[in-house]
């Protein structure tokens, strides 16, 4: 068998798969959608493949790439059974992703097909979007949302999927190119990342702090210099911070700082795709002084929950960062988010809003009764006044009473009450979801 | 004891005594009860999961994740499904489902509930009938023990309005310690334990 057969036997094998993962369930509506494209997938592949000359290699080494992918989603998609992810996040997610992943592309307007798995640890947040469409031509691109699996149903740590959605926006054309122009362009204007000569001498100075002085010696021979391409995927880690603090909120700034100290505890650890956490939290402090959130708490009249989001705005959006670490002025940081909400705003993906006292009182106050927070209406009246919520503020209201709780003399159970949170959160989620639901179908809309 | 009417359930619901969140429409409430909807996790028995339910396999079981050979066989006794809304769930004759409400139940401690199916659905051969008592202090979702007594599978969908829960007030209020339950604060069906205090009776 030659490299030619193997390779239209793989294509048959991936469709022999493909026919026996609709015995899962993965799909939350529908696995049609997912079905129709492999199959004309494989149908354009086996097309080019069948008259390609066994010994041009160039060909078959490009097919064989593109097989390889199409036998990996196959492989995925058996791991995409429901029950193993959060729907009712997943369905928020998709809602606030799907407009900044649609693209001009050749068929069905360019809607993304979405499909979801658990997998790995702690590292393992991600959205994929396919980023090369153009051997096949096909017009749609896959999105996978991957969950870690042992925290699939921690919802208040889901908010790290705003940063994640950067990542996915990056791979479309049109947004790189405005991103990269109008986003990452004030942030690479000025200050020691400016190049990678400034950068070098930045991380080689003298007066950073401790930690890096000794993560320096230790890696001396492994990055003793900065490169270009470590200075890009640095500046797309920035971007993609600011992403997750302009769709998520407050409930980002959380779960950013869990996740990524719980994986750095120091926060100066550097890689060649990740800058130093500490650079990260102070880029987000001058982001939150710029959209003013330092000040939110003086809008609030409860004076228990004045003191909670005051404890919140202290933990998470931090305080002046030190000298080294402060890569960024407040106006470039400013000029960033800006244009960046701007983008947001015109593909119609909503940004991130405080909420009123109003809208995160009760929320707050229903998650301390250890009652699922969503808009349901409490008073006994006989025609219930239920609210449409922001999911996003039953995520921040899940994360000022998690620290509430933290703050709390009673070390015992800390996590066991972590867990029982997110709980609530995903019930409260669940049940937003039902209200909104029949909400817009009373309203003559779809949901 | 005695059945409260619509006017005694929201007056407790009112004064934060009672709580069924979230009450989707007012058509939920009836004269002594308030419909119940389902939610969105099932737990199915699975034909190949365990020989028979025993309780003599549970009552000298370490219940910690310790024994490997319990947890596994209490874990393969069911399937275990979550699905989104608009996704169709089967019950067929005969089948036994676990299904939680989508409403978060909090009751107070001079007060009971009572959880049966509508009568809509039981026309149709949907049972809820067991386990039907609802503790005073009681927090969290309901699970119904759904059975399709009919001739006919019945496609079920969450959201969907299938139990109905009364209320009693009690002749005083029950006592803390007797409030407890092992399946207080339930987000989700679980198995329960045939052997528990029964222990002098198995082999």
């Amino acid at each position: 068998m030659n490299s030619k057969e193997f390779l239209l036997q793989e294509c048959e094998n991936v469709r022999a798969t493909l026919q026996d993962v609709l015995r899962h369930d993965y799909a939350a509506g529908s696995s049609q959608e997912f079905y129709d494209e492999f199959c004309e997938r494989l149908e354009v592949l086996e097309s080019i493949l069948e008259p390609t000359d066994p010994t041009d290699v160039s060909t078959l080494g490009t097919f064989a790439k593109e097989i390889s992918l199409l036998s990996t989603l196959v492989h995925r998609v058996e791991r995409s059974h429901a029950g193993e992810f959060p729907w009712p996040f997943t369905e928020y997610l998709q809602d606030l992703a799907e407009p900044l992943c649609m693209e001009n592309l050749a068929q069905n307007e360019g809607k993304p097909i979405i499909r979801v798995y658990a997998e790995g640890g702690l590292f393992s947040y991600q959205i994929n979007l396919e980023d090369d469409l153009s051997v096949l031509n096909i017009g749609r691109r896959i999105f996978t949302i991957v969950f870690p699996h042992t925290l699939r149903h921690h919802v208040l740590l889901h908010a790290i999927f705003g940063h994640e959605i950067g990542h996915a926006a990056w791979t479309i054309p049109q947004h790189k190119s405005d991103l990269k122009g109008k986003v990452l362009e004030p942030l690479r204007a000025v200050g020691p990342l400016n190049s990678t000569s400034q950068a070098t001498a930045w991380l080689k100075d003298t007066k950073a702090p401790p930690p890096i002085l000794e993560l320096r010696d230790q890696y001396a021979d492994e990055y003793s210099e900065i490169t270009l391409n470590q200075l890009d995927s640095w500046f797309q880690e920035f971007m993609c911070d600011l992403f997750g603090l302009v769709t998520f909120g407050g409930s980002f700034l959380a779960a950013h700082q869990t996740l990524l100290l719980a994986l750095d505890p120091s926060g100066h650890r550097w890689g060649p795709y990740h800058p130093p956490y500490v650079c990260r939290k102070a880029m987000l402090w001058h982001a939150c002084k710029h959209l003013g959130w330092p000040n939110f708490p003086s809008d609030i009249s409860d004076t228990k929950l004045r003191s909670d989001i005051e404890a919140f705005v202290t933990e998470y959006c931090g305080s002046p960062p030190g000298p080294w670490e402060d890569i960024f002025t407040q106006d470039q940081v400013a000029q960033a988010v800006d244009a960046l909400k701007d983008l947001l705003t015109q593909v119609g993906t909503s940004c991130f809003s405080m909420p009123d006292e109003s809208i995160l009182l009760p929320l707050v106050r229903m998650l301390r009764e250890q009652i699922p927070p969503c808009g349901s209406d409490l008073s006994g009246s006989e025609n219930p006044a239920n609210r449409n919520v922001d999911f996003r503020h039953i995520l921040f209201a899940g994360w000022i009473v998690a620290d509430e709780l933290a703050g709390q003399n009673n070390d015992a159970g800390k996590g066991g009450q972590f867990l029982v949170l997110n709980k609530l959160c995903e019930m409260g989620l669940l049940q937003q979801r039902a209200i909104d639901r029949y909400k817009a179908a009373k309203e003559g809309g779809t949901s | 004891m005695s059945a409260l009417v619509k006017a005694s359930i929201l007056a407790n619901m009112a004064q934060n005594k009672l709580v069924v969140s979230p009450i989707i429409c007012g058509s939920q409430l009836g004269a002594s009860s308030i419909d119940l909807r389902l939610g969105n996790v099932f737990l199915m028995v699975r034909a190949r999961g365990i020989p028979a339910v025993d309780p003599g396999r549970f009552a000298h079981a370490d219940d910690t994740a310790g024994d490997h050979a319990f947890q596994q066989a209490r874990r393969q006794k069911h399937e275990r499904y979550e699905a989104s809304f608009g996704h169709k769930f089967l019950l067929h004759p005969g089948m036994l489902a676990l299904v939680p409400t989508l409403e978060w139940i909090k009751l107070p401690a001079n007060l009971q509930g009572i959880v049966t199916a509508r009568s809509s659905w039981a026309r149709e051969g949907l049972s809820i009938a067991t386990a039907s008592l609802i503790h005073p202090g009681y927090k969290g979702v309901i699970t119904l023990e759904l059975a399709n007594l009919g001739q006919i599978p019945l496609t079920l969908y969450p959201g969907l309005r299938i139990a109905q829960i009364a209320f009693y007030s009690l002749s005083e209020d029950a006592k803390e310690k007797d409030m407890g339950s092992r399946f207080n604060m339930a987000f989700e069906p679980v198995e329960g334990n045939v052997a528990h205090e029964d222990e002098a009776f198995l082999p």
